[in-house]
C-alpha cells in the first residue's frame, strides 16, 4: 500500500514538473516566433520604405531631366529664334537665309517637343503595343549618333499586363539612354525573352567602356531601374568591364 | 458518486467536441469516439466496478486522450511556425493548456483514487487539495480562453 502512495505522489509530482516544463518551453518558443515575426515585419517595412524612397527619387530625377531638357534645349532654341525675329523686325529687312534658319529651328523645336512628349507618355505603347513602340524607339535611336542598336523581342504582349509593359518600356529606354549617354559604344543590343520557367528575361549588352557599378549606381538610373523591377520581385545583374556591359534583368511572371 | 460516472461521459463529450471543431474532425469519427468512451464508462461503472466507486478506468483514459490532444495542439502549432496569429491570443492555446494541466496532473489521482481514499483521511485531504488547486488553475485558464475569444458582433 505504501508503494502505491509513493507511486501516486511521485507520479503526480513528475506530471507537475513535466507539464511545467512543456508549458514553459511552448511559451518560450512562442515568444521567439513572435520576435521573429516582428523582425520580418520590420524588414518588410524597411524594404517598402527604401522602395518608396527610390521611386520618389526616380521621379525627382525624371523631373529634373525634363526641366533641363526644356530649359537647355527648347528654351535656348526658342530664345535664339526670338532674337532672330527681333533682328528682322528691327532692321525691317527680309533675309531669306535667316528665315530658312528660323523655319528649320522651329521644326527642330517641334521635333524635340515631340521626343520629350513621347518619352513622357509613349502613346503608341497601348495603341500599337510594346514591340512596335520599342522597334520605333530603336529605329529612332539608329538615326542619331554612331552606335548601332539592335532589338530582339519575343511576342510577350499577351503574357504581361499593361503596367508591366510600361515598366519594361521605361527600363529599356533608361538602359538605352545610359548606353547613348555614357557607354561610348558602337554596338548595343536588347533582347526580351520569355523563358520556359515563365520568367521574363531582359538582356542589354553594349561594347562600350563600361562603368563602375558601385560609384555609378545612383548616378545613371540603375537604382531607378532596380526599384521599378523590385516592385515585380525581379532581379538585376550587372557584368561590366572596359570591353562592354551586360545587364540581365529577370522578372517572374507567375 | 453515481453522478460522477455520468459527469465523466458528459465532460468527455463536451471537451472533445472543442478539439473536434478545432482539428476539423469528421462528425462520424466524433460519434465513434463518444460511443467507445461511453461503452468504456458503462463497463467501468457496471462491470469492472460499481456505481458507488470512483471511475478509475474511464477517467484515466479520458486523461490520456486529452493530454495527447493538448500536446498534439502544441505540435500542430510548432509545425506552422510562420503563421501570423499569436498563440497567446488564441483561445485554443489557453484551452489546451488548461486541459493539459488538469488532466496530466490528476492522471495518477484518477488512477489510484479508490486505493488512496481507503488509506487514510489525511491522504484523501492532500489528494483533494491537489485536485482543487489544479482545478482552480484550469478554470482560470478557461477564463483566459474566453477572454481571448473574438466574439462575432452583428
Amino acid at each position: 500500500m505504501e508503494n502505491i502512495v509513493i507511486f501516486y505522489f511521485a507520479g503526480t509530482l513528475f506530471s507537475v514538473l513535466l507539464v511545467a516544463f512543456i508549458i514553459y518551453y511552448v511559451i518560450l518558443h512562442q515568444k521567439k516566433v513572435n520576435q521573429y515575426n516582428m523582425q520580418l515585419k520590420q524588414q518588410e517595412l524597411n524594404k517598402q520604405q527604401a522602395l518608396l524612397i527610390a521611386v520618389t527619387d526616380g521621379e525627382e530625377k525624371e523631373r529634373k531631366r525634363l526641366a533641363e531638357e526644356l530649359h537647355d534645349g527648347i528654351g535656348a532654341k526658342l530664345s535664339g529664334l526670338n532674337m532672330s525675329l527681333e533682328y528682322l523686325t528691327e532692321q525691317n529687312v527680309t533675309d531669306q537665309n535667316l528665315l530658312k534658319d528660323i523655319s528649320s529651328g522651329i521644326n527642330e523645336t517641334i521635333n524635340e517637343i515631340r521626343e520629350i512628349s513621347q518619352n513622357l507618355k509613349p502613346s503608341s505603347l497601348f495603341s500599337k503595343g510594346l514591340n512596335y513602340t520599342l522597334l520605333e524607339y530603336i529605329s529612332h535611336l539608329n538615326t542619331k549618333g554612331k552606335c548601332l542598336y539592335n532589338l530582339y523581342i519575343e511576342d510577350i504582349e499577351k503574357d504581361i499586363s499593361q503596367e508591366l509593359q510600361l515598366v519594361l518600356y521605361r527600363v529599356i529606354s533608361e538602359l538605352l539612354n545610359n548606353i547613348k549617354k555614357h557607354a561610348d559604344a558602337t554596338e548595343a543590343s536588347v533582347q526580351v525573352l520569355l523563358t520556359l520557367e515563365g520568367t521574363l528575361q531582359l538582356i542589354a549588352e553594349d561594347n562600350g567602356k563600361g562603368f563602375d557599378v558601385e560609384n555609378k549606381k545612383t548616378g545613371i538610373g540603375i537604382s531607378n531601374i532596380e526599384s521599378r523591377i523590385e516592385l515585380y520581385k525581379g532581379t538585376l545583374n550587372i557584368d561590366t568591364s572596359n570591353r562592354g556591359t551586360t545587364i540581365i534583368i529577370e522578372i517572374p511572371l507567375a | 458518486m453515481p453522478l460522477s460516472h455520468i459527469f465523466t461521459v458528459i465532460e468527455f463529450g463536451m471537451l472533445i467536441s472543442v478539439f473536434v471543431v478545432h482539428f476539423k474532425i469528421q462528425t462520424k469519427y466524433f460519434l465513434i469516439i463518444i460511443s467507445i468512451f461511453t461503452i468504456i464508462a458503462f463497463i467501468d461503472a457496471f462491470v469492472l466496478k460499481n456505481l458507488k466507486t470512483f471511475s478509475s478506468v474511464a477517467k484515466p483514459i479520458e486523461s490520456i486522450i486529452f493530454t495527447i490532444a493538448a500536446l498534439y495542439f502544441y505540435y500542430d502549432n510548432f509545425k506552422h511556425i510562420n503563421q501570423d496569429a499569436d498563440l497567446f491570443h488564441q483561445p485554443m492555446f489557453w484551452f489546451s493548456t488548461s486541459i493539459l494541466i488538469y488532466f496530466s496532473i490528476n492522471f495518477f489521482r484518477f488512477l489510484l483514487f479508490n486505493t488512496v481514499i481507503k488509506e487514510s483521511i489525511n491522504l484523501g485531504n492532500i489528494d483533494y487539495n491537489i485536485h482543487s488547486i489544479s482545478n482552480i488553475i484550469a478554470n482560470f485558464l478557461y477564463g483566459m480562453a474566453f477572454l481571448s475569444f473574438k466574439w462575432k458582433t452583428s
